[in-house]
């Protein structure tokens, strides 16, 4: 982890969670109601843009 | 395996070089023995090793996957395709399936599990399939009761679970492999360490799931939200550093229970047990009823409840909540069970994001109450006779048909009757 690489995984995980992290503060707050009707659809195109990246990324 | 595979590899050597000495005994233990039609090929595989799974080169329509079970199996191959394609409508499970094979099963001729070369490939084509399920779930939500084919329930009960378990062993996969590259010099204590290693990594992730679940319910989902946040923007940031890739893993550790937490609107307050209530008279009977985990029980069978409105309100964070009513009462119902079941006396669904808003109307001089439910995760009865509570009908995650309202509960006889109720009542006793 010493390398300075710019690592797109990482990026793309960082703002897909961080994205999902404020879905559920948004919750908390009362601005939306969250539900598992959208809960469960935003778990996995999260998992899946970071399976997705991890894949692309290539060379590491 | 290993004893299916030494007696096939056994006899069949005995075949070759025995069968004209002891053609006798090649014929007493024959059951293995009845040639297959691909006999030479499997002598050829078998006479070095035991037998062994691949995927085939040769006869393969995706990865080959098919083609290696039937020659494994002696089995033609479109069995395993159309087993396949069949399992893909019991919610994509074939998918996974079929996905894993292509990943661990080694192509023919090639002794490693694991391709490396391989690995970027899968996890783009098993990235690309979890994004389109969550498309397709999005788009099934918008169907006419709500979950379109039931993704909705598929998600909660099987799915999601498997997504995060294809990501967990993604990670962990790529973990151990990670030195896989060097050559064939693994030795056993880098193995050890790194098995100790994945164990303590599972423990703190156990911790961490269910530490963030009861921090979540016990009021802290904002800060657990904020956490959250916090983790993502570190781990974009680190993206220009070499990047941070193991910070996923506890930022969806974390986010995930909280999320469960947060959709089915668990509340701890209210302490964990189990209670009862039964009010002996109206100065006994409180607005309202609430507990965090375990069971809760309202019998209102001693009240004598006068003619008109009265509300009560049950909250319950996870558990079984019952609330059994007077014949004469009418109810209305507005409630709402985060993941679980629910019933009104007759009436009952089960599944997630389970809504339900019924408001009857009752003759003056009858007694209406209202009742305004909260469960997280559970079950919510409303019933007359406790006997009832924990009787199932197999209805399981059915949705309501067009108009099979809560309104029709046959149960619900305190209530004045519409004149399609009325109609059916009279034809169902003749």
């Amino acid at each position: 982890m010493q390398r300075r690489e710019f690592d797109p995984t990482s990026l793309v995980a960082g703002l897909v969670i961080a994205a999902f992290g404020a879905l559920l503060l948004l919750d908390r707050v009362d601005a939306l109601d969250l539900r598992f009707s959208y809960f469960w659809p935003a778990v996995t195109a999260t998992i899946g843009a970071i399976l997705l990246a991890s894949g692309l990324t290539r060379g590491r | 395996l290993e004893t299916f595979e030494k007696p096939i590899a056994e006899t069949t050597k005995m075949n070759d070089e025995e069968r004209k000495e002891l053609p006798e005994k090649s014929e007493g233990d024959g059951t293995e023995q009845a040639p297959p039609a691909n006999d030479e090929e499997q002598t050829e595989t078998t006479e070095q090793r035991p037998r062994r799974l691949h995927r085939s080169r040769s006869d393969k329509v995706l990865g080959g996957v098919g083609g290696g079970l039937g020659s494994y199996f002696g089995v033609d191959p479109i069995f395993f395709r159309i087993g396949f394609v069949a399992l893909t409508f019991f919610g994509g499970a074939g998918i996974f399936l079929y996905l894993a094979a292509w990943i661990f099963v080694p192509p023919e001729g090639s002794a490693r599990a694991f391709d490396p070369r391989l690995r970027g490939r899968a996890l783009t084509v098993i990235g690309a399939v979890v994004l389109a399920i969550a498309a397709l779930s999005v788009l099934g939500s918008f169907g006419d009761h709500g979950w379109g084919w039931g993704w909705g329930w598929w998600w909660g009960a099987f799915l999601g679970p498997l997504a995060l378990i294809a990501l967990g062993g993604a990670l962990l996969w790529a973990y151990l492999s990670e030195r896989r590259g060097d050559g064939d010099g693994i030795d056993a204590g880098w193995v050890v360490s790194r098995i100790a290693l994945v164990i303590a990594v599972l423990a703190g992730s156990t911790v961490l799931f269910f530490g963030s679940a009861l921090v979540a319910a016990a009021g802290g989902g904002a800060a657990a939200a904020s956490l959250v946040v916090v983790i993502g923007a570190l781990l974009a940031v680190a993206a220009f550093r070499g990047g941070a890739r193991w910070l996923i893993l506890p930022a969806l550790l974390l986010a995930i229970p909280a999320g469960v937490v947060s959709a089915a609107d668990v509340d701890l307050d209210g302490g964990v047990g189990e209670k009862e209530y039964r009010p002996a008279s109206l100065a006994d009977l409180r607005p309202g009823y609430e507990l965090g985990m375990g069971r809760l029980e309202v019998d209102l069978r001693d009240l004598d409840l006068p003619a008109g409105d009265r509300p009560l309100r049950i909250d319950l964070g996870i558990g079984q909540a019952v609330v059994i009513v007077p014949e004469d009462v009418c109810v209305t119902l507005d409630s709402r069970v985060g993941a679980g079941y629910a019933r009104l006396f007759d009436r009952d669904s089960g599944g997630l994001d389970l809504d339900w808003d019924s408001s009857p109307t009752a003759h003056p001089a009858v007694s209406r109450l209202l009742l305004d439910a909260d469960v997280g995760i559970g079950a919510l009865e409303v019933v007359h006779d406790p006997a009832d509570v924990n009787e199932r009908d197999g209805r399981w995650g059915r949705e309501w048909g067009p108009g099979d309202t809560v309104e029709d509960s046959l149960g619900n006889v305190g209530c004045e009757r519409r004149p399609a109720q009325r109609r059916r009542e009279r034809n169902a006793t003749p």
